[in-house]
């Protein structure tokens, strides 16, 4: 599959997007892991559509994180986002902390998401469930890193899994590590990645909606799916059996399965 | 050379296994552990400490502020501070730092601040600082908003310290409209302000800019201190003036014994108990805390495991790295003229107590220091009669 990366000004802001594919636009919201690149998944999902993945600002070259105060400037941002890109309503799948994103797009602004994907997405709280508390994961340990994100830590995916201070790294690597955290950290730091007012909004959402969860999520567990799906008028909640946070990684061709049965 | 008596209160009957049984001293270890009765001790011992350093002959103490961890019991430093204005007379009375976005709004360390000095007769050295990394955590601030908080939260209490009020201030964070600081510092125009650094080049470039006071941040290999020393050095000529030395403050545990070998046996155990049960967290550093540039400079400069106390195995690694300075009078004299000469300070600030260390032990330790090694120091570093440079003020926007 054919990609490019190209990059497009967004309220003044340089922002970094990768796509691919043909057909009826797909938006993806990237996680804080910041893969707006081809991996695998990205390109499975362009296959037959036309595949946007932006970096959010502050993820890899894209600029302005320092004007985005917070979720609500991030929602403004994807706003005018769709403005430049010409989208009156668009498909989105939103993984992890772009799911968080893409629940608020779709809440605030509910005419301009057709379809979307929440692909084990933070946003909202449980309190018996606390999300994990990515900030705190200590480096020094990738074996705990690997049984937070993944359900079967010895998973292929898993081994691909690194962290400064257990593996050298290149520079380039390295920064893009440090200003994913940095901006996710500054979206999410407190209240630990969630919005307060978003599940009293979440009823808004118009959007025909999919809760795509693991089982076995060690980092924003089941429950939020379901709650999720509870509180999203007709949201549908569907779970990876034997599968952890990184669903599209861990198990590629069930969570694709789901995304691709759902988006038709 | 100027001589300080700094304390970090750290908490010292420790269970034995902590450092096995906990992973880190800062954040997590629970508060189960803090026993109120040994406590009560601990604070009224430190604080002797402290005011004993007054009749030993040093030229002021130091105090700093940390939250929620094992290593230091000081989460309010200006109530310690307040105390010790109470107990001396003539001595500085440095608080290093206050770390300035922990306050909502920052003009309450203006006010206390204020308060000390005119309390004191204008003995305060008003350190400020970003805060510790676990800090963050403690505090739920958000780290990625650290350093842009911590130049609006400076730019408030200098000028609320110097111009008057009332004024507003709309930053990015705070928004104050009505800035009015009463009590102003006795000290014209404004107490000296000592910054506490890591090694970040954008935190030197400031405190050259602004014509304060470096600090370098304890716990580093020696060559790390004089590295950054000499870019502080050239950070104050790219300004255009020659840093004065004591506008750089070397931290440093120090243990002075009749011999060498007397002295490393009297302290060794009190410094692994520093290093393995007090110092584990220390190092965290959220997300956004420091610039990525200094960051990743940061980063590769602590890889090889020999940069940073916590790579310290053997007595001899920290003896290499001058990690703490430990011997006979002349051997710690000799040390500190060689060390201090080199990286161009006039201030020497020594941890007297460290670890699980005893009060009449830490005593004897600074009582020795004070007169044994201050004289022999001051005779090859005598303290410069060239005047301090005058820091930059901050302009008046209504102006």
């Amino acid at each position: 599959m054919q990609n490019t990366t190209t990059t497009i000004r967004v309220l003044g802001r340089e922002i970094h997007e990768i796509r691919g594919g043909e057909g009826r636009p797909l938006l993806y919201l990237h996680s804080a892991m910041g893969e707006a690149i081809w991996l695998p998944h990205l390109s499975a999902l362009a296959q037959g559509r036309e595949l946007h993945a932006p970096a959010h600002p502050g993820f890899l070259s894209s600029a302005g994180i320092e004007q985005v105060r917070d979720i609500e400037d991030m929602v403004e941002h994807y706003y005018s986002y769709l403005d430049v890109m010409g989208w009156e309503s668009v498909d989105v799948i939103g993984l992890s902390f772009g799911g968080w994103i893409a629940a608020e797009l779709a809440a605030r602004f509910p005419h301009r998401v057709s379809k979307l994907v929440l692909a084990s997405a933070c946003g909202i709280w449980v309190r018996e469930k606390p999300i994990a508390d990515i900030f705190a994961i200590d480096t020094r340990f990738p074996d705990r890193l690997r049984n937070l994100f993944f359900h079967d830590p010895n998973c292929p995916a898993a081994q691909l899994m690194v962290m400064p201070g257990n593996v050298e790294l290149p520079d380039e690597m390295l920064i893009n590590i440090m200003n994913a955290f940095a901006a996710t950290a500054k979206i999410g730091w407190n209240p630990l990645l969630h919005d307060p007012r978003l599940e009293g909004i979440l009823h808004r959402v118009s959007a025909q909606t999919l809760c795509l969860w693991g089982a076995n999520d060690r980092v924003v567990p089941l429950e939020y799916g379901e709650k999720y799906a509870k509180l999203i008028p007709g949201a549908r909640l569907q779970v990876i059996p034997a599968c952890g946070h990184l669903a599209p990684l861990e198990n590629p061709l069930a969570w694709l399965a789901a995304v691709k049965g759902f988006l038709g | 050379m100027k001589h300080f008596l700094f304390h970090l209160m750290p908490y010292r009957e420790l269970p034995h296994d902590f450092e096995k049984t906990h992973e880190s001293a800062w954040v997590w270890a629970p508060n189960s552990l803090f026993d109120p009765e040994r406590a009560h001790g601990y604070y009224n011992e430190y604080i002797d400490q402290l005011a004993e350093a007054e009749p030993l002959g040093f030229d002021g103490v130091c105090v700093n502020e940390h939250h929620q961890n094992v290593y230091g019991l000081m989460p309010s430093p200006n109530l310690i501070a307040s105390m010790l204005v109470m107990r001396t007379r003539r001595i500085k009375i440095a608080v290093v730092g206050n770390a300035l976005p922990l306050y909502n709004p920052p003009t309450r360390v203006a006010e206390e601040i204020a308060m000390l000095d005119v309390i004191s007769g204008g003995r305060i050295i008003s350190g400020q600082v970003i805060g510790g990394g676990p800090e963050y955590f403690s505090f739920s601030i958000n780290p990625a908003e650290a350093r842009t908080r911590f130049a609006e939260a400076h730019e408030i209490i200098m000028r609320a310290w110097t111009q008057p009020g009332p004024f507003e201030f709309y930053g990015e964070h705070y928004k104050l409209r009505y800035v009015n600081v009463f009590p102003r510092p006795l000290q014209k125009p404004h107490p000296p302000i000592w910054i506490p650094g890591a090694g970040s080049l954008e935190t030197m470039e400031f405190v050259a800019k602004r014509r304060y006071a470096y600090m370098g941040i304890p716990y580093f290999h020696i060559d790390f201190f004089k590295k950054n020393y000499a870019l502080f050095r050239e950070c104050c000529e790219k300004e255009g003036y020659q840093a004065h030395p004591e506008q750089m403050g070397l931290l440093m545990p120090i243990y002075v014994a009749e011999t060498d070998a007397k002295a490393r046996r009297e302290f060794e155990e009190h410094f692994w108990y520093f290093k393995n049960k007090l110092i584990p967290g220390l190092t965290l550093s959220p997300p956004g805390y420091t610039s990525v540039k200094s960051a990743l400079r940061i980063y590769k400069s602590l890889k090889d495991g020999k940069t940073f106390i916590n790579g310290c195995e053997s007595w001899e690694d920290v003896e290499k790295g001058c990690f703490a300075i430990v011997g006979s009078p002349e051997t710690v004299a000799e040390k500190i003229v060689e060390h201090a000469s080199e990286i161009g300070c006039g201030n020497m600030l020594g941890l007297f107590q460290l670890g699980s260390m005893p009060s009449a032990q830490a005593r004897e330790n600074a009582r020795r220091y004070a007169e044994a090694v201050m004289p022999r120091v001051n005779k090859e570093l005598p303290t410069t009669t060239r005047p301090m440079p005058a820091a930059t003020p901050f302009p008046d926007e209504r102006k």
